[in-house]
Order: structure tokens, then sequence, then C-alpha cells
């Protein structure tokens, strides 16, 4: 683990941490959490903005199953019901379409962006 | 029901005391046990060894996996843990098994002194049915709503029918927020109900649930009561609770400022009445609604509650230390007319979450912390730096209290005690803390517990930065990019993309 670094520019002072991917800054009662990007991340990250790959927004378990390979499902529609941290949350899809595959099982342990479902989005 | 004070018989010594929680509850038990010059052992699952907790106690005995039935949820692990360990008490803290009656009768029957009610209280107050029925008969008034045993979805959605909406579904073993929904409108009447039941059923072990009208602009108030063992009951006057989101309290204060005298006056009498009549021991809260100048009876907790340290602020008490001292001595702790408040307090949850998406949890280690002491701040934490915060339990992982001699400047206090908070590894939700103690309706203090959902439905939204601080920015990711042999100025940065939950 990296050091905490104390700095001070122009009369601003804050506290500073690097990892390995990030680099974590506090100033002016707000923290901040900065990527250090390479290639492979950035499109990794694009992927996880795409609206037909549901994903795992936090480790936890599958409580429950709403849809299945060939289902038409419309915006808004709960797909798939997670917990993590004893909460519950329905995972909805952005879009309209129909359902590609689903690789998980109600009960199954998932990581954090993990897929969930595939959709094929409508025209 | 064997009952040792109805049996005459003498209180128990207490040397040693088991601890069957985690987190920063443990670390609070454990200091009071410390002060009173009492062992601690701490009952831990295999995921919580890098804990405060774990290190502060005297000993430690793993109960089991980091799955809640196996370890902080399973009675036998626990009991087992106590009597190995040779502890003569348990402390169930908040959560958990703490308001669990084969618990406390199993510790009972083991010869473990449960640092809590008597079993029959904590039955007849965790079942949420007949807490209603003899709150009802000491003329407390309830909101009204279905409370029987029909669990069938159709018919509990008739019932919402018929009360007219909005109406919530709880758990009738419940507590704290789990497994409660707010129904708006028969077409998700059916998903709500069948999901409160399955989170009853993960949480409480039993999938009941009972429905009642949804009160839409109540305050959430309640009294602070404490019993002791020779059967009398105090109360330490009220907390307001309102700022709540989906049921979870957020953040906490003591006393409530809005609350009209004569109504303070009544709802405290009324629960010391509810404790005596449960010949309630040790420190319990009489949960209420307040809405149009008008009082209901929502639900007791027979149990420490998190939001404790906010009353043991403006009452000069504590609250733990006097929980083991009611358990190990019959005399009364406190008169009522000598319980006098003083000042304002505010205690915010500190919960691992990002809080530009609300609810969503952050795991991770926690790589450095730092928490600004000062007069009248508190800090009641279970992790550490190095510490790792894993996905099996709930999020909160820290508690800022802070107390001064009036609500304003206790305002003023905890923003400037959050600005100046550390943590980082996990993101957590101080900025959506400062957010909400910046609202105009939070400052005037007449938030109702749809404060949140009204004024914040997606969390919090992420604030613009100034030249100077992005150029602060700038610097300090060349300075710590150099240090590390990185590149420097290569990191095409933009704040608005970086801050957290944009990325």
């Amino acid at each position: 683990m990296s050091q905490v670094q104390r700095l001070e520019y122009n009369g601003l002072k804050g506290v500073a941490l690097r990892t390995v991917n990030h680099v974590w800054i506090h100033l002016n009662g707000q923290t901040h959490c900065i990527e250090v990007q390479s290639k492979r991340m950035r499109k990794q990250q694009n992927q996880e903005k795409d609206p037909s790959r549901i994903l795992a927004p936090m480790p936890g378990k599958i409580i429950k199953v709403m849809c299945g390979a060939g289902d038409e499902v419309v915006e808004g529609q709960t797909l798939v019901v997670m917990e993590a941290m004893k909460m519950e949350y329905a995972l909805k899809a952005s879009v309209a379409g129909m359902v590609k595959s689903r690789p998980v099982v109600a009960g199954q342990q998932v990581s954090l962006g993990d897929l969930l479902v595939q959709l094929k989005v409508s025209e | 029901m064997k009952d040792p004070i109805a049996k005459g018989l003498p209180a128990k010594e207490i040397k040693k005391v088991a601890i069957a929680n985690r987190g920063e509850v443990a670390v609070r038990i454990i200091r009071a046990c410390q002060e009173l010059g009492l062992q601690t052992v701490l009952l831990h699952s295999e995921a919580d060894e890098g804990t405060r907790a774990f290190r502060m106690s005297d000993e430690q005995v793993c109960i089991g996996s980091a799955e809640l039935s196996r370890s902080y949820l399973s009675i036998e692990n626990n009991i087992q843990g106590i009597l190995s360990a040779g502890a003569d008490a348990v402390h169930p803290g908040f959560g958990f098994l703490s308001e669990n009656a084969a618990f406390a009768q199993a510790c009972l029957d083991n010869n473990i002194v449960f640092i809590g009610p008597w079993p029959q209280a904590i039955r007849d107050m965790g079942d949420k049915i007949v807490a209603k029925r003899l709150v009802e008969e000491e003329k407390i008034p309830t909101i009204p709503g279905y409370n029987g045993e029909n669990q069938d979805s159709n018919f509990l959605m008739r019932e919402c029918e018929k009360m007219g909406y909005p109406v919530i579904v709880k758990a009738a073993a419940g507590g704290g927020g789990r497994g409660m929904k707010v129904i708006n409108s028969y077409k998700e009447a059916e998903e709500l109900i069948l999901s409160a039941q399955r989170e009853a059923q993960s949480a409480f072990g039993s999938s009941q649930v009972f429905l009642e009208k949804y009160l839409d602009h109540a305050k959430h108030i309640e009294v602070q009561v404490f019993g002791d063992n020779a059967g009398q009951a105090v109360h330490l006057y009220e907390r307001d609770c309102s700022a709540q989101r989906r049921h979870q309290k957020v953040i906490e204060e003591s006393l409530a400022i809005t609350l009209d005298p004569r109504l303070r006056e009544e709802i405290t009498e009324a629960a010391v009445r509810l404790a005596k009549k449960v010949n309630y021991v040790g420190a319990g809260t009489v949960e209420f609604l307040v809405q149009d100048g008008k009082y209901y009876f929502m639900e007791m907790n027979t149990r420490l509650q998190v939001e404790h340290p906010v009353t043991e602020m403006v009452m000069g008490v504590d609250l733990v230390k006097a929980q083991i001292l009611t358990m190990m001595d019959r005399t009364a702790l406190w008169q009522q007319d000598r319980l006098k408040p003083r000042g304002h307090a505010i205690e915010c949850r500190i919960c691992a979450e990002d809080p530009y998406s609300p609810g969503v949890p952050s795991t991770g280690t926690i790589l450095f912390q730092q928490f600004p002491e000062g007069p009248g701040r508190r800090f009641d934490y279970g992790f550490d730096a190095g510490d790792e915060i894993t996905p099996y339990y709930d999020s909160m992982i820290a508690k800022i209290i802070v107390w001064d001699e009036s609500r304003p400047r206790a305002i003023l206090k905890m923003i400037e005690t959050l600005r100046e908070t550390v943590i980082f590894g996990v993101k957590t939700n101080i900025p959506f803390l400062l957010d909400l103690l910046q609202h105009p309706e939070f400052v005037d203090g007449t938030l109702s517990t749809n404060f949140i959902k009204t004024h914040f439905p997606n969390g919090s939204k992420v604030k613009e930065l100034s030249a100077p601080e992005k150029t602060f920015i700038d610097q300090a990711l060349l300075n710590t990019r150099a240090e590390s042999g990185g590149a420097p100025g290569k990191t095409a940065w933009d704040p608005w993309n970086h801050a957290w939950g944009v990325s």
C-alpha cells in the first residue's frame, strides 16, 4: 500500500493516495477517485455502458430470474433480482428487446461486472 | 416462563461478556465492557477477522462462515461459542439475534445472561400483530391495516384495495426497514408483496408480512425507554429519525425540535406505559409516526438502537453500560425527574456505497481513514485502514455523532466534521449526507419520512469543480504518478467523468 500524501498548492490543502489503478484525492470536503485508465480498461468500460448487456452492479446473489432466452422484454421490465448487503435490487431492461441469453440461475453468487442477461435490442 | 425476577433469583455475577455482533456496535460494546472491567469475547464469522472488534476484544471465537445463517444468525453456534469461552453474559447488539426470543430463551436455559429484556417481552413486541393488540389495550393509537395470518398475495392485494393506497407492506418479524415496501397502486402490489415476503424470509426466517395504510407526510419520532430490574421504567426523551431512505434511517437527531411539548409528554408517557406493561428490562425504543398533530404507534424495538448515541449525548448517559449494569444489579439507575436533556445531537450513518447511485454498495479495502477529532464529536467505527469491507453484511461502516448547544450549531458542526472526514478505498455516502444536511427542509427541521424520496430520488449530484480545484487535482495526479513511476501528464482527465459513480 502506498503512502498518503498531504499536498498543498495555491493555498488549497488536500490528501492523496495512489493505488495501482486509481488516485484517491480528498479536497475541500469532497473525495474523488480518479481512474488511471489503460486502453483495455477503457474498452471494458464502454462495454459496461452497452444497454444490451445487463451486468451485476455489485457482488451478490441472484435471488430471482424473471426472463429466459427468447423472451420479448419491454423497457423498464425487471429481468433479474439480486441481493447484496441484505437488500434486494431489481435489474431492469433500459431498452426493449429480446433476451438472447441469461447465463445465471437463482441462488447463484455473482461478481461485480458479471454478465446476467444479454439482450438483442429491438430496431 | 422461567423469569428469574418472578422467581426472586439474585442477579448473576458477570465477569466475561460475549459479543454476538460485528462492526462498530461490537466495538461500542467492547468499550463499555472495558470501562466496567469486564473481559470480552467476540463471536465472529470467518469473514470478520480483519476488523477492529476482533483486534480489540480479549478473546475471539469463530462461530462459522460468512453466510449469516451459519454464523451470526445461528442460535446454536452462538450459544456454543459463549459456553466454550466461559462467558457469563452475551450482548446481542442490534440486528442479527438481538430481537430473537428463541436466542434469549436459549441463553436463559444455558444459564447465560442475555443483556436485554426477557424472552416474553421480545416475543410480544417482536410479533407485530401481538404488539398491536397490547398497544391498543393501552389506548395508544395505531395505524389502520391488515395484520392477520392470511398470507396469500391475492388476498393481501384485496386488503390493499380496501385500505386505499399508499399501503406499506412489512415483515411481521422484522425491524430496521428490511422487508418493507410502499405499494402505490394495484399494478405493483403483487410484485412488492412477494418481494417483501422473500426479504422477510431471508432476513428473519419467516415470510409473514402485514399491511398498513401509509402516512405520506409523517415524521418518525421514537422514544428511548429503559426498564430496570425492579419493575420501573423511564424514558430518555425522543429522537427524530425522519431522514430515511427506503425505510432505512440515514440521519437521526435528539431531541425532535418540531415536536409540540404537549405531544412530547403524551408519547413519552405512552412509551413508558408500554414498557411497564411488558415488564421491559434494559434499553428499548418505541417508534411512532407523527402526522398533523396526531401520533400512531409503529413498533417497539426490544434492543439497543443504531442511533442510541444521540440520546447518550443529549441525556449525558451511557446506555450500553446501563444495560450491562442493569443485568448485574436490581436497583434503579435513573429517576425520571432527574433526566434532563441538554443541547442537540445528530448522528450520520456512514455507509460504504455510491453516493451518486443510491443504494449501490461499495466493497473493497479501506486504504486510509481520518476522523477529525474535536469537542462534541464522536466517531463509532468498526474498521481501520487495511480492513476489508465485504459484501456479506450491511453497508454501514461507521457512525459520526456530534453534539452542540443548539440544533443549528450541531448541523454546522456535522457539516464541518463530514467535510474533514477522509475515507479512501471504498466510496461512502458522505456527499449525500452533506446534501441532506444543507437542504432547507432539513435545516428548518420540518422534514417528513418522504424527505429523501422527494428531494433526492437519485442520490447526490456530482458537483462541478472550481478552476483552482481542477488545478489542484491535476497537480496531485502528476505528483502521485511521478512518485509511482507512471508517465506524468498522460492521463486524459476530466473531473466530471472521474468523480464517483459517473465513470
